[in-house]
């Protein structure tokens, strides 16, 4: 198992229904593992490996709703996916409000079944990508000295090197310099891509 | 809607007629105790408010016609009309009061019977038809992932015989499981003993138990089985007393798998006593609370969120048609027993 095969955990209390979709996803190629209660899930210490969840939506002890709102304050992003019965529809209602990817309704089809996993498991792909990004980027700004991250914010305002060295009080030569190396500290070749990376970022703060 | 409008138009006409008749008829003569009449006919059909309409237009024509009578004058006040006016109004306005009293009431009672028909239907027709769907869907649902899953492994170069195999069993063991359900409904009402035979309880005990190992030691049960003696013959159906057996092992176990509980220990004991047989099953799970072990064994009662609630209605009903009985009791520090009383087998060669 490389550190990238996608993992699909299975919360349900039924033993022979957790059985039979542990059976189903592993014959699908899927690496999975199954918890007799969200208890059991929540002690287990997860693989840094895109993943979705499979929850039971009636579940014993504790409410699979709530363990839901829980993962979003804790903002755990994994997907979490539902499994209903008929008669879960209000249920149902409140889980799509609270983000959940979607729903196997039982009994479903073994192609319901591939289609919502594969979009948990992608969705928690491009969630991974995103965060290291972004990990990526907050490190590249964190190595950037005072006096970079000012000059920069002024480039990503798209002032030019006379403009800058005018407002600080600086030779434009020595702007020239701190940018340069600005600008290889946040890995970016051209200003359009550093704009583009601080798009949603405050560098000043 | 349109004859509604009639019955008023009816009665404003006989209100005009009344009131004809009560302003040039003879002051001695009360033809406005009339006026009650209408306002009974109100109560009939009308709401509080329609009843309180006419009866105090009713009022206000009687005072009116008096007012109107010829010869009327304020200084020379006849008494003998004046005290039918007022016998009037008083008959008006306790018919009025009496009508809403009636109405009120009615509609009192209405709704209050409403409500027994509503939370009637709601709660054994709704929730028995949910939870039936529940227990049906989740083997089937079993079944089917099971079958696509013993597919794929058997499409797969080379076929994984043995995954698949595995995959078939356990869709064999579901389909068992939405059989029960359904076999099991048919026979709350009345456990038809068809198949009398006099077989061994030891055997069926161990059986029973052998279909909850994988159970027994994912969830590290500790088990015990004591009998008082190697065969204790039952003349019984097997099938209906396996099913007792099993229903209230899976119920223990159940009661067990809370994560606070960590002592797990199931205890199964059958003795002969005098007469009868005695199996006792005893857990140390989260056990029931006085209120429910009243209706344990009543049907569709369960204090699970999954679930129809017949398990144990079915068992007790079984173990009443055997000539038996079964009781609910705590167990010590928690955890619950279940006792079933069986007569012996009559055979006499045991």
């Amino acid at each position: 198992m490389t550190e990238t095969d996608p993992i699909v955990y299975v919360v349900d209390d039924d033993f022979s229904f957790r059985e039979a979709l542990d059976r189903l996803l592993r014959s699908i190629g899927y690496t999975t593992l199954c918890f007799a209660s969200i208890d059991e899930f929540v002690r287990h210490t997860r693989a840094d490996a895109p993943s979705c969840l499979l929850l039971d939506i009636r579940m014993p002890g504790q409410s699979s709703l709530d363990f839901q709102v829980e993962l979003n304050k804790k903002k755990d992003g994994i997907p979490v996916i539902f499994i209903t019965g008929h008669g879960d529809v209000p249920m149902s209602v409140r889980a799509i409000k609270n983000g959940a990817v979607g729903f196997l309704l039982k009994p479903f089809r073994e192609q319901e079944l591939l289609d919502v996993v594969r979009e948990g498991i992608n969705r928690d792909r491009s969630r991974r990508e995103t965060e290291e990004n972004m990990a990526d980027l907050l490190a590249c700004i964190k190595s950037l000295s005072q006096r970079e991250r000012q000059i920069l914010s002024f480039v990503n305002e798209g002032r030019s090197n006379k403009e800058i060295a005018h407002e600080i009080g600086l030779q434009e030569i020595t702007i020239k310099v701190h940018r340069a190396k600005a600008m290889k500290k946040m890995k970016s070749k051209s200003v359009a891509d550093l704009v583009r990376k601080l798009q949603n970022i405050d560098l000043l703060s | 809607m349109k004859k509604r409008r009639y019955v008023w138009l009816l009665l404003c006409v006989i209100a005009s007629a009344i009131f004809v008749l009560d302003t040039i008829a003879n002051v001695d003569i009360s033809v406005s105790v009339l006026y009650v009449t209408l306002v009974m006919v109100v109560q009939r059909t009308g709401t509080v408010r329609e009843i309180l309409i006419a009866g105090s237009a009713c009022f206000l024509l009687t005072i009116a016609s008096y007012g109107l009578m010829p010869g009327f004058s304020l200084e020379k006040l006849d008494q003998a009309g004046l005290i039918n006016v007022f016998i009037s109004l008083f008959a008006i306005a306790s018919v009025t009061y009496l009508s809403i009293k009636v109405v009120t009431s009615e509609t009192t009672v209405r709704k209050a019977r409403d409500q027994v028909a509503r939370t009637m239907l709601g709660v054994s027709m709704n929730e028995l038809a949910t939870s039936v769907v529940h227990e049906i869907n989740q083997p089937l649902g079993a079944i089917g992932a099971n079958v696509a899953a013993a597919k794929r492994w058997l499409d797969t170069t080379p076929a994984e015989i043995i995954e698949a195999r595995a995959a078939m069993d356990a869709a064999v063991r579901d389909a068992r499981r939405a059989e029960d359900v359904i076999s099991g409904l048919r026979r709350l009402a009345s456990p038809s003993l068809s198949n009398r035979e006099t077989f061994n309880l030891t055997e069926l005990i161990r059986e029973s138990v052998d279909i909850f190992r994988p159970e027994i030691n994912e969830y590290r049960i500790n088990l015990g089985m004591h009998f008082s003696q190697e065969r204790i013959s039952i003349d019984g159906d097997r099938t209906l007393l396996q099913q007792i057996i099993t229903n209230v092992l899976s119920n223990a176990i159940e009661a067990m798998l809370d994560d606070k509980i960590n002592d797990r220990t199931l205890i199964v004991t059958a003795n002969l006593v005098a007469e009868s047989v005695s199996i006792v099953i005893r857990d140390t799970g989260t056990g029931i609370s006085q209120e429910h072990v009243d209706h344990i064994f009543d049907p569709f009662y369960t204090t699970k969120p999954k679930g129809l609630g017949i398990g144990l209605a079915i068992s007790h009903s079984i173990a009443v048609a055997h000539g038996g009985s079964m009781r609910a009791l705590p167990n010590t520090p928690h955890g619950t027993v279940i006792s079933i009383m069986l007569p012996k087998s009559a055979d006499k060669k045991y």
